[in-house]
């Protein structure tokens, strides 16, 4: 299982590098939408967990181009501003969970598992 | 102003006409009624004259020294008696018949004793058939004139006026004579000896008219000429009269207009009217002489100069024209008045309060007045004063108000940009403490160390959260609720905190209270707010009040609401800190205690509800918060 997170605060990567390594996940670690997006054409993977305020693309910008060139993998966005609209306007562009930071390694593994499971779901 | 004047003419025109019509009338009735008293004057000085004739003579008749002349024919004796009575009686003629009626003597040429044995007049006539005194007017023949006196029938003898004689007669002369009259019986132990009689004549008599003008128009004069005139007249010619002719002549041998002739001596009424004579108009009354048969033989007129009651009239209009000219006049000077003290003041006012509803406060009202009307005045402007303190204060509420919501939101939008920028190494702070915490090799003191780093975290994280709630203002849940259980969930949540502390929880639920809708669980967390705020504030054995009833704003004109109070015995809020109390971040708990955040974001929630909040406290008597929600609550 292959996990991409997008996020331009290191801090983010980190934290999400430590946990996601202590579960065994196999993850790759983007500090930018484009960065990201150049990766996707090589490689697809099984989730992608983005942030959604970034400098130059957006998370939202991001969740569209990834649909346009796979239209079905979950994407979790996150937020340290979880506005209505922000978590509105994530789901509009094709987010399959809203993560709110800050988080705790377990709250950051259950909305893994969860959306996993609701494609896994989906899937059957 | 100009409907002012207008309208004052109107008035004065219309009050002119009809004043003037009625003071017409008014003159006209008077002189109407006046020249009906005058005629009846000069009915009883006419019939006074016959009085005295028929008086004078019956006295004398009634002599034993007069009977005796009688009786014995003396001549002599009797001439002198009937000229004695002539004198005093202003007689024209007279003169003493025997039983039979044969003249014995009379004043006068003497007797032809050819043609004139027998008298041959009137009154002798009726005396002899009836054998009583008889007196009036009658009318006598030329013939008998002539007997009597050549010259009394000259004096008879009138000139018809030519231009005046509408009606035609054969002659262009009036012969006969009209005459009042007396003839009184002498009788001798019953048997009628003889007859005395005399009488005036009428056909010029100046006496009996002129008697009447002296008598009843006192020499009323009116431009040099007599206002008022007497005529007598044979059938319908004048005979006797002080009517003058433009020459200054009487007036003799004209007729009476076809009119009053018919009136008068056909039909035997008065006339009173208006009557032209020689180019004057007169107010003129007529009555019918009859002789002693009563047979109309003539007429009686007296007649006053109309121009002097138009004179009258004029004067009287012109003077009721005076007064209504200058009653107009000082009702327009008055109204000028009365328009700058009132309508212009009024008017000021007027503009004024136009000016004030374009927001000016002061404006110019005009000069104050003294009376009712500075009254007024002043009283707007004290109204204007309060009027802009209100206007004022509400701005400065308004102001305040927009700052509240200025703050808020710049606190939204720091808020925003603190938690994003927060959050993330929050995250951090977060992941590493709890994968450091799930290491086994961990001593105690560094696990304890690491717990108490996760639970601080955890703390900002929730102040952190905390003000994104306050900034993001999440919408509301309404559905209908029973306030009471909203309120006794909430009570019963502290209940064993307040168990702990000592403190005794009261809750006072109000009867009747209408469906609210609102969202339950912020409602609750306002209401634990301000709870754990009052547990917080009061000392072991303190109570606390919490009580629901039925309330109307204050602010939205009395709309209906409920009241929400909790009344703590604690130790109050300082009057510096009640202004600020609603203010984000404002605490009066130590640092670490309280995130700050709870009123502000109780309020929002509150005011979203279209609710308030207030507080009320006073340093050591506790503090008492009203949490205030409407029934209705608009569309929010």
């Amino acid at each position: 299982m292959k996990v991409f997170v997008v996020d331009d605060e290191q801090v983010i990567l980190n934290s999400c590098r430590l946990v996601l390594a202590a579960e065994g996940f196999d993850a790759s670690f983007f500090d930018s939408a484009d960065e990201a997006l150049q990766a996707l054409q090589h490689e697809v993977p099984t989730l992608i967990i983005v942030d959604i305020k970034m400098p130059g693309h957006d998370g939202f910008y991001f969740i569209n181009e990834v649909r346009k060139m796979h239209g079905s993998i979950p994407v979790i966005a996150m937020s340290g501003y979880p506005t209505r609209k922000t978590i509105a306007d994530s789901g509009a562009s094709g987010a399959t969970r809203f993560l709110e930071k800050p988080f705790t390694p377990n709250e950051f593994l259950d909305t893994i598992y969860k959306t996993m499971g609701k494609e896994q779901q989906n899937e059957t | 102003m100009a409907s002012l004047l207008l309208l004052a003419f109107m008035v004065g025109a219309v009050s002119l006409v009809a004043g003037g019509n009625l003071l017409y009338k008014a003159v006209i009735n008077e002189a109407t009624n006046r020249i009906r008293f005058d005629l009846n004057a000069a009915r009883e000085i006419y019939q006074e004259r016959i009085k005295t004739v028929h008086s004078l003579l019956a006295i004398s008749a009634s002599e034993t020294s007069f009977r005796d002349a009688v009786r014995f024919y003396s001549i002599p004796d009797l001439m002198s008696r009937l000229e004695t009575l002539s004198f005093y009686a202003d007689m024209d003629f007279a003169g003493v018949v025997d039983g039979d009626g044969t003249i014995i003597c009379k004043l006068g040429p003497a007797v032809d004793p050819a043609n004139a044995r027998r008298a041959d007049n009137p009154m002798i006539r009726q005396v002899l058939e009836r054998k009583v005194p008889v007196s009036g007017s009658v009318i006598l023949d030329q013939a008998f004139l002539k007997s009597e006196n050549p010259a009394l029938a000259n004096r008879a003898r009138i000139r018809l006026s030519p231009h005046a004689g509408r009606e035609k007669t054969g002659s262009d002369e009036e012969t006969s004579g009209m005459a009042i009259v007396a003839a009184i019986p002498v009788f001798e132990r019953g048997k009628l000896i003889g007859i005395v009689y005399g009488g005036t004549l009428l056909n010029r008599n100046e006496n009996i008219v002129d008697t009447v003008r002296k008598t009843v128009f006192q020499h009323e004069n009116y431009k040099g000429r007599n206002i008022g005139t007497a005529t007598i007249f044979l059938n319908d010619i004048r005979i006797a009269t002080n009517v003058l002719t433009q020459e200054g002549k009487r007036l003799l041998g004209t007729r009476v207009s076809p009119e009053v002739k018919t009136q008068v001596l056909d039909q035997g009424k008065s006339w009173v009217g208006r009557a032209s004579v020689v180019n004057q108009w007169y107010r003129a009354a007529y009555e019918p002489i009859e002789d002693l048969c009563g047979s109309r033989i003539g007429m009686l007129y007296v007649g006053v100069l109309e121009a002097k009651y138009n004179d009258i009239r004029n004067k009287a209009f012109f003077i009721f024209a005076l007064t209504t000219f200058v009653g107009m006049l000082a009702a327009v000077v008055v109204g000028y008045q009365l328009a700058n003290r009132l309508i212009r003041p009024v008017e000021n006012l007027i503009q004024a309060s136009q000016e004030v509803s374009r927001g000016n406060f002061s404006p110019d009202i005009g000069p104050i007045a003294q009376d009712e009307m500075g009254h007024l005045q002043t009283t707007f402007q004290s109204m204007l004063q309060s009027l802009e303190e209100r206007a004022r204060r509400s701005q400065v509420e308004s102001e305040n108000r927009l700052l509240q919501s200025e703050k808020q939101a710049s606190v939204g939008r720091l808020a925003a940009g603190v938690a994003h920028e927060i959050n993330n190494p929050l995250t951090g702070v977060l992941t590493y403490t709890y994968m450091l915490l799930r290491r086994k090799d961990l001593s105690d003191d560094i696990r304890a160390d690491l717990q108490t780093i996760a639970t601080s975290t955890e703390r900002v994280r929730q102040i952190v959260k905390g003000l994104l709630d306050f900034s993001r203002q999440t919408a509301l849940n309404l559905e209908q609720s029973d306030i009471n259980q909203v309120v006794g969930s909430a009570v019963s949540f502290v209940e064993n905190q307040a168990l702990l502390k000592g403190i005794s929880i009261t809750l006072r639920e109000g009867d009747n209270l209408p469906q609210l809708t609102l969202d339950r669980s912020q409602i609750q967390s306002v209401l634990l707010n301000i709870l754990i705020n009052a547990l917080d504030a009061t000392e072991t054995g303190g109570d606390i009040l919490v009580s629901t009833g039925i309330s109307l704003s204050g602010g939205t004109a009395g709309q209906k609401g409920v009241e929400i109070s909790i009344t703590d015995t604690g130790s109050g809020i300082p009057a510096h800190d009640l202004d600020k109390l609603f203010d984000p971040f404002f605490s009066t708990k130590e640092v670490g205690e309280g995130t700050g955040l709870g009123l502000s974001v109780s309020l929002g929630i509150v005011e979203r509800h279209g609710g308030t909040i207030r507080v009320k406290s006073e340093m050591g008597n506790g503090s008492s918060f009203y949490v205030w929600i409407p029934v209705h609550q608009e569309d929010s």
